[in-house]
C-alpha cells in the first residue's frame, strides 16, 4: 500500500476520533485537555516526518529542495511549539491563557518565516519556469479578495486588540503577529491554489494542492483562535482545533505525494 | 482533449497531459513554440533540444532538477 494511502486512512481515523472526543467529552475535562494538547503534537510530528521524507527525495540542492526544506523547518518549529504548549498545560499545569505569550508562541511566530519563504520560492520558481500563469484578471480578483480579507482582519481584529488597554505590549505584539503572519501565508497559498487549479488532474501539481489547502486550514484556525483567545473564549476541545489537525495532516500528505511523484518519474512509470 | 494536426506536437501533448493537465500542456507547447518563433503546429524533431530545455526549467520547481531532466529527456526522445 502506498504511504499516502496509509496516511489518508490514519488521518480519517484520527479526525473521527477527534470529533467523537470533542462531541462526547468522554472522561471529562482532564481527558479532553490531554487529547486537545496531544493531537496537534501527533499531527505535527506526522507532518514533519512526511516533509523530511519529501526533502530527502530530492537529490540536487536546487530551488525545489530548498522550498521543501523551508516548509520542513517551519513545521518542525510548529511541532516544537505544540510540544512545549502541551508540556506547559498538561505536565506543568500552567494556565497558558494567563501567561500568554509562552515560549511556544516564539516558536509559532518563528515558523511563519520559513513557511512564507518556502511558499514564495515555489511561486517565484513557477513564475520563472515559463509555464502558463493563467488568467491575469483572476490575479486581480485574488488581490481584491486578499485586500478585503486584510481590511476585515485589521478592522475586526487588529484595531480592537491595539486599542485594548487591558492587554500588555508583549501580549499585544503576539496577538497582532498571528493574524498579520497569516495574511502573509494565505496570499501565496491562495495563489498556489489557483496555479494548481490550472493543472486540472495533472499529477505534478498534487503536492502543491494539498500544501495550499493545509495552509488555508491553518489560516482559518489561526484567525478564529486569535479572536477567541483575545476574548478569553478559547479552551480545550474547541472545534477549530480540527482545522489545525487537518492542516498538519494535509501538509504531511503533500510531502508524501511529492516523494511519490519524484519516485514515479525516476522509475519512468508515467512516461 | 485537443487534437494537433502535427503528429510530433500531438505526441508531446499526449505525453504531457497526464503530468500537467490539458490547459498547462497546451500553454507549455504554445510558449515553447513562441520562443522558437513558431506555432505549435509547426514543431519538428530539430526543435526537441530546445523544447527539452524549456520543459526541464518548468518541471524543476515541482520535482527537482534531476527528476525534471529525466522526464524532459524522455519526452524529447518521443519522435
Amino acid at each position: 500500500m502506498k504511504k499516502s494511502k496509509m496516511l489518508w486512512i490514519f488521518a480519517g481515523v484520527l479526525i473521527l476520533f477527534n470529533i467523537i472526543m470533542y462531541l462526547t467529552r468522554w472522561g471529562g475535562e482532564n481527558v479532553l485537555a490531554v487529547v486537545s494538547d496531544a493531537l496537534p503534537v501527533l499531527c505535527a510530528l506526522v507532518s514533519l516526518i512526511c516533509l523530511f521524507y519529501a526533502f530527502k527525495g530530492f537529490k540536487k540542492f536546487d530551488f525545489a529542495k530548498i522550498a521543501w526544506l523551508m516548509i520542513f523547518i517551519g513545521i518542525t518549529a510548529d511541532f516544537i511549539a505544540e510540544t512545549i504548549y502541551g508540556i506547559l498545560e498538561i505536565g506543568l499545569k500552567v494556565d497558558v491563557n494567563k501567561v500568554f505569550p509562552t515560549i511556544a508562541d516564539y516558536f509559532w511566530c518563528f515558523a511563519y518565516f520559513p513557511l512564507f519563504v518556502g511558499l514564495a520560492i515555489m511561486f517565484f520558481g513557477y513564475r520563472k519556469s515559463g509555464f502558463p500563469m493563467g488568467n491575469m484578471k483572476l490575479y486581480g480578483l485574488i488581490a481584491a479578495i486578499c485586500l478585503v480579507l486584510s481590511a476585515s482582519i485589521i478592522y475586526y481584529l487588529l484595531v480592537p486588540i491595539m486599542t485594548d488597554s487591558q492587554t500588555g505590549p508583549l501580549a499585544k505584539f503576539f496577538y497582532l503577529f498571528y493574524p498579520v503572519g497569516d495574511i502573509f501565508l494565505v496570499i501565496p497559498a491562495i495563489i498556489l491554489m489557483y496555479i494548481t487549479s490550472l493543472f486540472g488532474t495533472g499529477t505534478i501539481s498534487k503536492p502543491w494542492k494539498y500544501l495550499a489547502i493545509g495552509f488555508i486550514c491553518f489560516t482559518l484556525a489561526d484567525l478564529i483562535y486569535s479572536y477567541l483567545s483575545w476574548k478569553n473564549l478559547y479552551g480545550s476541545g474547541n472545534f477549530i482545533d480540527l482545522a489545525w489537525h487537518s492542516g498538519y495532516l494535509l501538509i504531511g500528505l503533500a510531502g508524501l505525494y511529492q516523494r511519490e511523484l519524484i519516485e514515479s518519474f525516476k522509475e519512468g512509470a508515467n512516461v | 482533449m485537443k487534437i494537433y494536426n502535427n503528429p510530433y506536437t500531438q505526441k508531446i501533448y499526449v505525453s504531457l497531459v497526464p503530468l500537467l493537465g490539458e490547459i498547462v500542456a497546451q500553454g507549455v507547447l504554445k510558449s515553447q513554440s513562441n520562443k522558437l518563433g513558431k506555432d505549435s503546429e509547426s514543431l519538428n524533431h530539430s526543435d526537441s533540444t530546445k523544447i527539452v530545455e524549456g520543459l526541464k526549467k518548468g518541471l524543476s520547481i515541482f520535482m527537482g532538477s534531476e527528476a525534471a531532466s529525466q522526464i524532459a529527456n524522455k519526452i524529447g526522445q518521443i519522435y
